[in-house]
């Protein structure tokens, strides 16, 4: 039962990570690699609010508007110069990371925080206790899952993004403000990612290079994903699944290895991703 | 063009000036200045190898210090002797054992690189693969390198070896002279016939593939080969300095080596190597006062680099200079610098001995029964269809009646039907599906309705690689002229392209890049030409001069399928029509049979259903 | 709608394309450009569209300057434009690339008489508009300006590769639409007869330059011809 929670929770906890990649990945075809910079401004400010003795939930929020607003400041800088030329967005991305790292070195220093203990307590499921938080992870990540899915399929503005998404020349031809809504949807990426990172601060040792080991998992379930919220979930189920249920029966450092290549092995297949998609 | 020819001509001359400059100093120099060198020209051998892969066949390999992690391990791990926790204990003194374990790093990287290629290079797969999976593969490696201690040294890495009784100034030599040799390969290679197939590739590899190449071959063996040279060069990392960590693998190391090639200037070979030298100069000074900033400054100068000169700085400065030099010659008035500035300097010239096939009447392509959808929708329906040898078929039809789709499914085997396509084409006589480069080299030659060129290929460097037809170019051989067929010459000429050659074949107007793709196809000297509306876009005379250009390779037997919707031109060319209708062919005749056909009519206007 | 333009100068990098081009389209007018390939037709709209920046000259809307305007500002004034290349989403259904012209809000009555000009794609509303021949992606961009129900409509080679039965469809969905909402019109062609079938004034580009003008007639056919002849 512990185990099968496990693998629930690490689900959940992936599917958080992930989401804002995802999202920016679909709509702008940028690959974020920034995303772990952006986690790690929104954990270290949600170390902030701590420290002032801020509740761990006002926390959050305060991590997702500063992830947000730094977020918006890169994009305005660095990313809406590079929508044409996607295969670069990594490049830039990659640099922004290493200057996110720099920065939060210098104004926090290499030694761990902390951001609180939140819902420290355990609850039954069926019997057997577990981390309360833990499993509000998982429910958080469904709710994000369900209501963006909504978001898409049925309302004006997800055409608008499904447009922008398919063409976004067109989609300017067709009055589309196109550069306002990546823009917009470049920080909803970023501020998602502040939300994660400071949700998964009571789970993980808090440093400059927060969330590092989260990275390689995070791109691949988000390649897995290809363009589809079914996608990413199977992606992040998959996953998920491969490397606690290795990590439990064998060594958890080799898993993070065997994710590796059972994603490439799955991406090698299904090479647009999980999402069946006609040609 | 005197001066363009004479420009690069002297690059090699800068070279060697260079290298002799370099050479003045490891005498002049101070101990610690020649040290910093020595290992600037290491990181710069990795440099170029970054550059043959990124920069020439497009793949970001964003975990390419694996590959000189591995070389350096594998000198490592030949050399020393470890106990159980991975201290070394004793070092290996034969020097046989530097020399394999550089070899043994080169193949092991290849090998790992061959798979990772082999994995992350397919048709349908996202640009953004191979970028994640290199990501992926460093995270992998540098926590596995913990794992085996025996081999790696574990935490505290390899060290200690190294042979003994080389000076400094000595190794500074060594270094500087692999540089040299790796720089003049990598230029010789990049500026052959190969290094034009390599931008094809990274340009646009759907053309590729149809011009017969083995893209995922191409670009696997490319990143096989950069691998192998990185792998070199950590290996003379090793036996220099007698040190491996798990640094050598890590992001960091990967990311500074991603830093000099953007920064220098990516697909210039030589503007890398600048920007690994000159970093790690400067970085070696300033690091040593500011290490966190330094990394911050990296950052910085990286991201900056990637906005704003996405090309690099060397290529910014030579095209500065460049400008400047037209700016004064405009000054002087001279007409002739106002031109466009042309790319590749290659001629194309016309070759008579194209020799003409002998025409026949059996079949090259026989369609049975042939059925073809995208998921629910069925757009080919049974189709029947014999082409003979040497004939002249037009394919017309209404809108949505699956006239394209024909086409694909018979230049690419990866779509799967239900039915059977036979080619007989001399050296290809079976009915089995082979992917586009397949089909491509054994004749068959297709164009796209909307043109697809490449973007960094002139117009004769288009035509050179379309008459390769799949061959490998030579490594190291340039091509300066092109000699082309009077069927190539004639296209060329009706379509306007004539003295066009070293135009960069995108910026060409609609009408002009229709020609050049014409042209490219016909270049290939196919058995069998596909032609997807070629004449869309062009203007009527234009159409008379393509039309008489393809009866006469029809005349020379070539067989030639043409989808076209202009009836009267259709009348004029074609030995035979078929009218393809709702994914079946409702009629198959001269064109005097189906355009007096009724059931093509009521078909054309709508009223048969 | 009223669009104005006065010596419109534009191209790609340091190559001109436009060399000062001086285009009027009266409201309730229909105007072709024609002319052969490379001439600067397509160039043209791009930069009308906001695509291109002019390096130098005018545009204007109903007397309001939009000179180097954002695309997505100059359709909002009304404008619907149908590009050559690309001209659907591919991946969307054919549904969803009728929704995109007014993004959800669309007329349900005029939906129904715009269908009726293309019944083809009320049969495949769900399938991806990827999936449709060239020349139902045509029929889907004509369909997709009408329902914007727009000020003016800009289309470029519309009926490149459509079957005769169909060109017909396009003059007279067009020739409907200017009479039903006096929408003026831009085409950029190479059908001569489909251009007499709809417009009133057709200009013939070379160069960059507008060189002549004619009045669409049935007369101005020879003379048309003889112009585009190389």
């Amino acid at each position: 039962m512990t185990l099968l929670l496990d693998v629930l929770t690490s689900i959940g906890i992936l599917t958080i990570v992930v989401l804002g990649l995802a999202i920016v990945l679909g709509v702008l075809d940028v690959i974020n690699l920034a995303h772990t910079g952006f986690m790690g401004i929104g954990v270290y400010a949600a170390v902030v609010a701590h420290e002032h003795g801020w509740p761990f939930w006002l926390g959050v929020v305060v991590a997702a508007i500063a992830a947000a607003v730094a977020g918006l400041v890169v994009e305005v800088l660095v990313i809406r110069r590079l929508y044409d030329r996607p295969l670069e967005t990594i490049l830039a991305t990659w640099g922004i990371s290493l200057i996110i790292v720099q920065l939060i070195t210098l104004a926090f220093g290499h030694n761990n925080r902390a951001v609180g203990q939140p819902l420290a307590t355990a609850t039954s499921v069926f019997g057997t206790p577990y981390s309360t938080y833990r499993l509000v992870l998982v429910i958080i990540a469904a709710v994000l899952v369900v209501g963006l899915a909504l978001l898409i399929r049925f309302t004006r503005v997800g055409l608008t993004v499904r447009m922008i998404q398919a063409n976004q020349d067109l989609a300017r031809g067709l009055g589309i403000r196109v550069s306002f809504l990546r823009a917009s949807t470049f920080v909803v990426g970023c501020a998602l990612a502040g939300f994660a990172g400071a949700l998964l601060g009571p789970t993980q040792a808090i440093n400059p290079n927060y969330a590092v080991s989260l990275v390689a998992t995070a791109f691949l379930a988000v390649l897995l994903a290809g363009r589809h919220l079914s996608g990413l979930v199977l992606g992040c189920v998959i996953l998920g699944a491969v490397q606690v249920l290795f990590a439990r029966w064998a060594n958890p450092v080799y898993s993070s290895a065997v994710v590796v290549g059972v994603a490439v092995v799955l991406l090698r297949i299904f090479p647009e991703g999980l999402t069946w998609r006609r040609a | 063009m005197a001066s363009r020819l004479t420009l690069r001509r002297g690059r090699f001359g800068t070279v060697g000036l260079v290298v002799a400059g370099f050479a003045v100093f490891g005498v002049v120099g101070t101990d610690y200045n020649t040290g910093l060198l020595t290992t600037a020209f290491v990181y710069a051998i990795a440099a170029v190898s970054l550059d043959l892969v990124w920069g020439y066949v497009g793949a970001p390999d964003l975990g390419h210090a694996l590959w000189f992690g591995i070389g350096a391990l594998s000198v490592g791990a030949m050399t020393t002797v470890t106990d159980k926790t991975g201290l070394v204990i004793d070092v290996h003194d034969s020097s046989w054992r530097y020399v394999v374990g550089i070899i043994l790093g080169m193949i092991v990287s290849a090998a790992l690189a061959g798979i990772v290629g082999r994995f992350s290079f397919s048709a349908r797969g996202s640009a953004f693969y191979i970028a994640v999976v290199t990501l992926a593969l460093t995270t992998v490696a540098t926590t596995l390198y913990s794992q085996f201690p025996k081999i790696t040294g574990g935490d505290n890495g390899l060290f200690g070896f190294g042979p003994a009784n080389v000076t400094p100034r000595t190794w500074y030599y060594v270094a500087l002279a692999a540089l040299t040799l790796v720089v003049i390969g990598a230029v010789v290679l990049v500026r052959s016939d190969l290094g034009l197939l390599l931008k094809a590739v990274r340009d646009n590899e759907t053309r590729t593939r149809y011009l017969g190449y083995d893209v995922e071959r191409i670009k696997t063996v490319t990143f096989m080969g950069g691998a192998a040279i990185a792998a070199f060069a950590g290996g003379l990392m090793a036996v220099i300095y007698g040190l491996v960590s798990s640094d050598l693998f890590s992001f960091v190391f990967a990311t500074q080596m991603l830093v000099w090639v953007a920064v220098g200037g990516r697909g210039t070979i030589i503007g890398p190597v600048i920007g690994a030298i000159v970093l790690q100069l400067v970085g070696a000074h300033l690091s040593a006062q500011f290490p966190t900033q330094w990394n911050l400054v990296e950052g910085v100068l990286f991201v900056l680099v990637v906005v704003f000169v996405p090309d690099g700085v060397l290529p910014f400065v030579t095209r500065q200079i460049g400008r400047l030099a037209t700016s004064l010659h405009t000054r002087r008035g001279d007409m002739a610098s106002r031109e466009p500035q042309g790319v590749g300097g290659r001629r194309i010239t016309p070759d008579p001995a194209g020799a003409p096939q002998r025409p026949t009447t059996s079949p090259v392509i026989a369609v049975s029964d042939l059925h073809f959808g995208y998921g629910s929708l069925q757009v080919l329906r049974g189709v029947d269809l014999q082409v003979n040898r040497g004939e002249l078929l037009c394919i017309v039809g209404p809108n949505g009646a699956g006239k394209s789709t024909l086409v694909s499914v018979l230049a690419d085997g990866n779509m799967r039907i239900d039915g059977e396509i036979r080619y007989e084409l001399g050296s290809h006589t079976s009915h089995r599906r082979r992917p586009p480069h397949r089909i491509a080299r054994y004749g068959v030659s297709r164009k796209f309705q909307s043109p697809q060129l490449f973007e960094s290929l002139s117009a004769a460097e288009t035509i050179l690689l379309a008459r390769l037809g799949g061959k490998l170019p030579s490594f190291w051989r340039r091509s300066e002229v092109v000699p082309v067929s009077p069927a190539v010459v004639d296209v060329l000429d009706a379509t306007g392209l004539h003295g066009r050659d070293n135009e960069r074949g995108t910026t060409l107007a609609h009408g002009l890049k229709q020609g050049l793709e014409i042209a490219a196809a016909v270049a290939s000297r196919p058995q069998v030409l596909l032609l997807d509306e070629p004449t869309a876009g062009l203007t009527l005379n234009e159409r008379a001069v393509i039309g008489k250009v393809l009866r006469r390779l029809v005349g020379n037997g070539m067989t030639v399928i043409l989808i076209e919707h202009d009836l009267d031109f259709v009348n004029q060319i074609a030995d035979r029509v078929v009218v393809l209708h709702g994914g079946r062919i409702i009629q198959d005749g001269t064109p005097d049979e189906v355009s007096s056909s009724q059931v093509v009519r009521e078909a054309y206007l709508g009223t048969v259903s | 709608m009223r669009l104005e333009t006065r010596g419109v100068v534009a191209g790609y990098g340091s190559a001109t394309v436009l060399r000062g081009v001086d285009l009027t389209v009266g409201d309730g007018e229909a105007v072709a450009v024609v002319g052969r390939n490379g001439m600067g037709k397509t160039t043209l709209l791009k930069t009308l569209l906001g695509y291109l920046r002019p390096t130098s000259g005018s545009i204007q809307l109903d007397g309001v300057d939009i000179t180097g305007s954002l695309p997505e500002r100059i359709v909002r004034h009304g404008v619907a434009y149908g590009p050559q290349d690309e001209p659907v989403f591919a991946h969307l259904s054919v549904e969803d690339n009728l929704q995109a012209a007014r993004i959800g809000r669309i007329d349900a009555a005029r939906r129904e008489q715009v269908l009726a000009f293309f019944p083809v794609l009320g049969t495949r509303l769900r399938q991806r508009a990827g999936t449709l021949s060239g020349g139902e992606q045509k029929m889907l961009v004509l369909a997709r300006a009408l329902l914007a129900e727009p000020g003016l409509i800009v289309l470029d080679e519309i009926t490149a590769g459509l079957q005769p039965s169909m060109v017909n469809t396009v003059v007279t969905a067009l020739n409907w639409e200017r009479e039903q909402r006096g929408t003026s019109v831009l085409l950029v062609e190479q059908n001569i007869d489909a251009v007499l079938g709809i417009c009133d004034r057709v200009a013939v580009m070379k160069l960059g330059q507008l060189v002549a003008e004619e009045k669409a007639t049935k007369d101005a056919r020879d003379q048309l011809m003889l112009l585009l002849a190389p």
